[in-house]
């Protein structure tokens, strides 16, 4: 059997509601290549691997999703911990699957358009450090959700869930 | 062809040849793999990605044990020292795919032995060594192969990683 990787959520800001689908990136099939083959990755060598995540927020609406993508087009604010991360990863006997939930809180961004959302990852290891790149994306231009005005009075909430079924 | 990036696919194919018989397959991915990329991608998990050994074929006996959910590995597998040395492995690289090439092949057997499953092995966020991929006779996917010292095998196993198309 094959494996599907995909991954969908929504986001949450007073009163609006999104939700969405991703799109990957070479990031995202990299990544996943990397951890199945263990030693054909960057360096080739032993490394000990320390994974990072970041939900990352930009304000353009009309450049669609490409596979060389690996940064947002128009990022609003790079620091990753300008946002609280929540984490989970689970498996139900046919998918598994790994939810993030990041939540801005009041302030944390300036007034702004956000037109595409990025899920980022990352490896720290003995040998060099993998900086965050980008794994998938969402966007207004791709279809994947309307753009929306941010307001600094209301927390950003975005929930991303990647899952990793059998076909 | 236009690719869909809204899903990755990942699945294996298996070419396992001997002098007499030459069979393709399609392989299982594992849990252990599954729940390996829900961990990562979940962030915070730690772990070590190793050279050497630990990513390579094991061939098994067993014939009659189906791959589940919750397999992690073979049903009977040989001792690693019973069937010689560690695979060649290869990769090719474009934007919209990756494929690996596992290579095994020789004739390493001291008796006649019957091949019934192969993996390929992995490690997990607990550096563990679990397979990620298996073949099996018993999920109907190929035939049983018995070889002994004089009967070469090869064992060609790609495993892409794409983009949907």
């Amino acid at each position: 059997m094959k494996v599907k990787a995909s991954g969908q959520g929504y986001i949450e800001h007073g009163n609006i509601k999104r939700e969405f689908k991703n799109h990957f990136v070479t990031g995202g099939l990299e990544l996943m290549a990397w951890l199945f083959s263990c030693n054909i990755g960057p360096g080739n060598t032993d490394m000990e691997y320390w994974s990072a995540d970041a939900i990352l927020v930009g304000a353009d609406t009309a450049t669609q999703t490409t596979f060389s993508m690996s940064t947002l087009v128009s990022p609003i604010n790079i620091l990753i911990n300008a946002s609280t991360l929540y984490n989970i990863y689970y498996f139900n006997g046919s998918t598994a699957s790994a939810r993030i939930i990041s939540i801005y809180p009041v302030s944390a961004l300036p007034s702004a358009t956000i037109g595409e959302i990025g899920f980022n990852g990352s490896f720290i290891s003995y040998a060099q450090y993998i900086p965050l790149n980008l794994i998938s994306r969402a966007s207004n231009a791709d279809g994947d959700f309307i753009a929306f005005a941010y307001n600094p009075a209301n927390q950003l909430q975005i929930t991303w869930n990647l899952i990793f079924s059998w076909v | 062809m236009k690719y869909k990036d809204d899903e990755i696919i990942i699945e294996g194919i298996v070419m396992i040849e001997t002098p007499y018989k030459k069979q393709k397959a399609h392989n299982t991915i594992l849990y252990p793999y599954l729940n390996l990329l829900a961990a990562v991608n979940s962030g915070g998990s730690r772990g070590n990605l190793y050279s050497g050994p630990f990513n390579q074929f094991v061939l098994g006996t067993d014939t009659t044990t189906p791959t589940t959910a919750m397999t992690t590995g073979l049903a009977s597998p040989l001792s690693t020292t019973t069937v010689g040395p560690a695979i060649s492995i290869s990769s090719t690289t474009s934007s919209w795919y990756i494929q690996y090439n596992y290579l095994y092949t020789g004739s390493f057997f001291t008796s006649t032995i019957t091949i019934g499953e192969i993996a390929i092995l992995g490690v997990n966020t607990s550096d563990n060594i679990q397979g990620f991929s298996r073949l099996a006779v018993a999920d109907g996917t190929f035939t049983a192969v018995s070889v002994n010292g004089s009967t070469p095998l090869s064992i060609q196993w790609n495993v892409y990683f794409e983009f949907g198309a």
